[in-house]
């Protein structure tokens, strides 16, 4: 067969070409860290990526929110862990004055404490969470208690607070309506906890001892106190074990991630290494058959 | 001795008529579409020699050269001609394949949709405040930017096409004007000349480039003259003796066609090879690609809206449409006037409900809108990806086939030199003869 000289030329010159593109290529890799790099290198891997990319996003998301969940729960438990010992205090005032040897001036100076308990309490029930929002607030209003001319004190909000979405579906209620735990709201079975107080500062101004209608007011109160505690605990652990789930699987996708996409620098580094030592020997050779030629030896 | 000076004067003509031949190769060694010459010699037999009365005669009448032969194999030319319009023809789909792929994944728009949707997903945790629905709000606009910009680049692609079209076209037309011009020519030159064979080879040069366009079916008479049909052997008549049939493009959306006119009559060409064919597939893939943007475009702005307006927003009106597009995905832009018009809540549920977020986030299962924009990329990608390989086995097959071409018609330097001095020394013992035949006949006078 005949090997023409231009094909012969065309030949390496092709070749050459085709390795340069390749050591290219390794070398893109390389400082891009990346090995895949249009859909088309790899269509399975790029939506696998897709994928993963996708999931990664909406955890970020999860995760956002399940630190604000926590946020806000936390500031529910702190608020309420300031609500019971408000409470306690309270209970303490009426149990001694509950019996008649306390005189009239006492009685009067209990009820001065016990008002600002209750002032203290109706602070706590407006609480204000990281959102701006009444932690007590319920699914509506601004403020989540209002307290009218004669010093009644009711609750704006009502419904439950709306729920945080977490990854997949899960959602976690970051905070509690008030009425669960002040009363004074739609739910007449939760006591009022600040016409309880208003009722025993009654008792005590009009110089009566406090009446066991009020302490077991008193006491019904901070069993709520105590269960809605129980009940966000339970949450803020929820949270946490959501927030490590992410982590997990946030590492494991990682690593997944990393094994589709990212190159593998040793491998890469070798691989360009062979590309390169062909490319020279391609070149040397076609400097040597290039340099022969029969015109050379015609004199 | 006078027929010793004719003998080595026909043998210095014969053979410096071989050396330019020799020459000639060297000279276009590098040439594309040159045919290796050679200068075919043979003994000049004269009606006389064969005369009973001339039997007396014991000597020839010398060399003299017969024809040009240029060297080639049709069956390999028509060869490569095939492997040409298929290798060409998957190179042009696997360019528009690839500015799909660039204008898919541009934009990534399937990251955008998920950008929006988690902002949603951000907001929800709180509705009421501001910054997390502007975030949103900005993801909106990245959103319909990425779709907008999407089409554009799509459309931008097809009118690159639409002027390689018009190009491919300009140029098929007047390659096969040029082969009608051949034609003539040829039906002029006589047989084994030197321009027969530079006519010879200028028309397979054309037939070789037109074949890069579209597929053709070549018929060659006996003098050489070639007719050309476009589309295999059925096709139209583009070239027939010094007549052309005349091409026109035409576009509709994804739909490229092809006429014929010729004689007054119009013919449809299906190119089945070459450029064109590969063009006809670019603008079919790019025009799906365009509609189902403009699908997903139209789904997603209708259910988005839908859910706007199903919902309140943070001054517990319905909430305003978010994107807006016309008739396709040109314009499609967000709508909504500010961070206050995302309708979060379900209606009544006041400022600090989600419940229409919580509607959004089921609209993304259920459109699946990210898996469509994905699919879409993912489609075009496994496509480019086939036609790479086919098209890396097609050059692999279309360099061998101009290598064997090459082993009949392409010049060695080598085999030249070495033919350069067979000539050469043929050529100086030819004017030895000369001298010799002058020498003898000096011998002679001086004799006298």
């Amino acid at each position: 067969m005949r090997i023409t000289t231009s094909q012969m030329f065309d030949r390496l010159n092709g070749q050459m070409g085709s390795l340069s593109v390749g050591a290219d290529r390794i070398q893109t890799q390389i400082s891009t860290g990346k090995k895949l790099v249009n859909p088309s290198d790899d269509a399975v891997a790029y939506l696998r990526l897709t994928g993963l990319k996708r999931v990664d996003a909406d955890h970020n998301a999860a995760t956002t929110n399940a630190n604000l969940a926590n946020m806000v729960l936390s500031q529910t438990d702190t608020t309420l862990g300031s609500v019971e010992t408000e409470l306690q205090r309270a209970q303490e005032l009426a149990i001694a004055a509950a019996t008649g040897t306390m005189n009239a001036e006492n009685r009067a100076a209990t009820a001065e404490a016990l008002e600002s308990i209750l002032d203290q309490l109706f602070v706590l029930a407006n609480t204000r969470d990281a959102r701006d929002q009444p932690v007590f607030g319920g699914a509506t209003g601004d403020v989540a208690y209002l307290r009218a001319a004669d010093g009644t004190i009711t609750a704006a909000g009502t419904g439950e607070p709306a729920a945080i979405p977490l990854s997949d579906g899960a959602t976690v209620r970051a905070s509690v309506p008030g009425s669960t735990v002040f009363g004074a709201g739609d739910d007449s079975a939760v006591n009022d906890m600040f016409a309880t107080l208003a009722g025993l500062i009654g008792e005590l101004r009009s110089g009566q001892p406090a009446s066991q209608a009020s302490m077991d007011g008193i006491a019904a109160s901070l069993t709520n106190v105590g269960a809605t505690r129980a009940s966000v605990g339970a949450r803020m652990v929820r949270v946490d074990m959501e927030m490590t789930r992410l982590d997990e699987l946030g590492m494991a996708r990682e690593e997944m991630r990393s094994s589709i996409e990212d190159t593998d620098v040793a491998s890469a580094i070798t691989e360009l290494q062979k590309t390169l030592t062909i490319l020279q020997a391609t070149q040397a050779s076609f400097g040597k058959l290039t340099s022969t030629n029969l015109f050379d030896y015609l004199r | 001795m006078s027929n010793l000076l004719a003998i080595g004067s026909t043998g210095v003509r014969a053979y410096q008529t071989a050396l330019t031949t020799v020459s000639e190769n060297i000279a276009n060694a590098g040439a594309a579409g040159y045919s290796r010459r050679t200068a075919t010699v043979g003994e000049i037999v004269s009606s006389a020699s064969a005369n009973a009365t001339m039997s007396g005669q014991l000597s020839g009448y010398g060399v003299r050269v017969t024809g040009i032969d240029r060297q080639t194999d049709a069956f390999r030319v028509a060869e490569t001609r095939f492997t040409g319009a298929e290798l060409a023809r998957s190179n042009a789909s696997v360019q528009w394949l690839e500015r799909i792929e660039s204008a898919l994944t541009g934009y990534d728009m399937p990251a955008r949709m998920t950008g929006f949707y988690a902002s949603a997903s951000t907001l929800a945790a709180d509705p009421a405040s501001g910054a997390p629905r502007a975030a949103m709000v900005e993801a909106a606009t990245a959103l319909a930017t990425s779709i907008q910009g999407t089409h554009s680049t799509l459309s931008a692609a097809m009118a690159d096409l639409d002027g390689t079209v018009q190009a491919s076209v300009g140029q098929l037309n007047d390659l096969s004007q040029q082969v009608a011009k051949t034609n003539v020519a040829l039906a002029r030159v006589g047989p084994g000349t030197a321009a027969q064979a530079q006519l010879f080879d200028e028309r397979d040069r054309l037939l070789g480039a037109m074949s890069q366009l579209t597929d053709i079916d070549v018929q060659i008479d006996q003098r050489g003259l070639a007719t050309v049909r476009a589309g295999g052997a059925t096709g139209p008549v583009l070239v027939e003796l010094a007549e052309t049939g005349f091409v026109r493009a035409s576009r509709s959306d994804g739909a490229l066609g092809f006429t014929v006119e010729r004689a007054g009559s119009f013919d449809t060409l299906h190119p089945r090879g070459g450029a064109l064919s590969g063009l006809v597939e670019g603008a079919q893939r790019i025009g799906d690609a365009i509609d189902a943007l403009n699908v997903m475009a139209r789904d997603l702005a209708d259910g988005i809206n839908a859910i706007q307006a199903g919902g309140e927003d943070l001054d517990g009106n319905p909430g305003a449409p978010m994107f807006a597009m016309g008739a396709d995905a040109s314009d499609f832009r967000m709508v909504l006037t500010g961070p206050r018009g995302i309708a979060a809540s379900s209606p009544g549920g006041g400022v600090r409900d989600n419940g229409n977020l919580i509607a959004l986030e089921s609209f993304r299962q259920s459109s699946a809108l990210e898996d469509r924009a994905t699919g879409l990329a993912v489609g075009n990608a496994t496509t480019l990806a086939g036609r790479r390989s086919v098209a890396s086995a097609q050059a692999a097959i279309h360099d061998n086939a101009v290598a064997a071409r090459d082993a009949v018609s392409g010049v060695n330097l080598d085999e030249e030199a070495v033919d350069l001095i067979r000539f050469q020394q043929a050529y100086n013992a030819s004017s030895r003869i000369i001298q010799v035949a002058r020498e003898t006949f000096q011998s002679i006078l001086d004799a006298s």
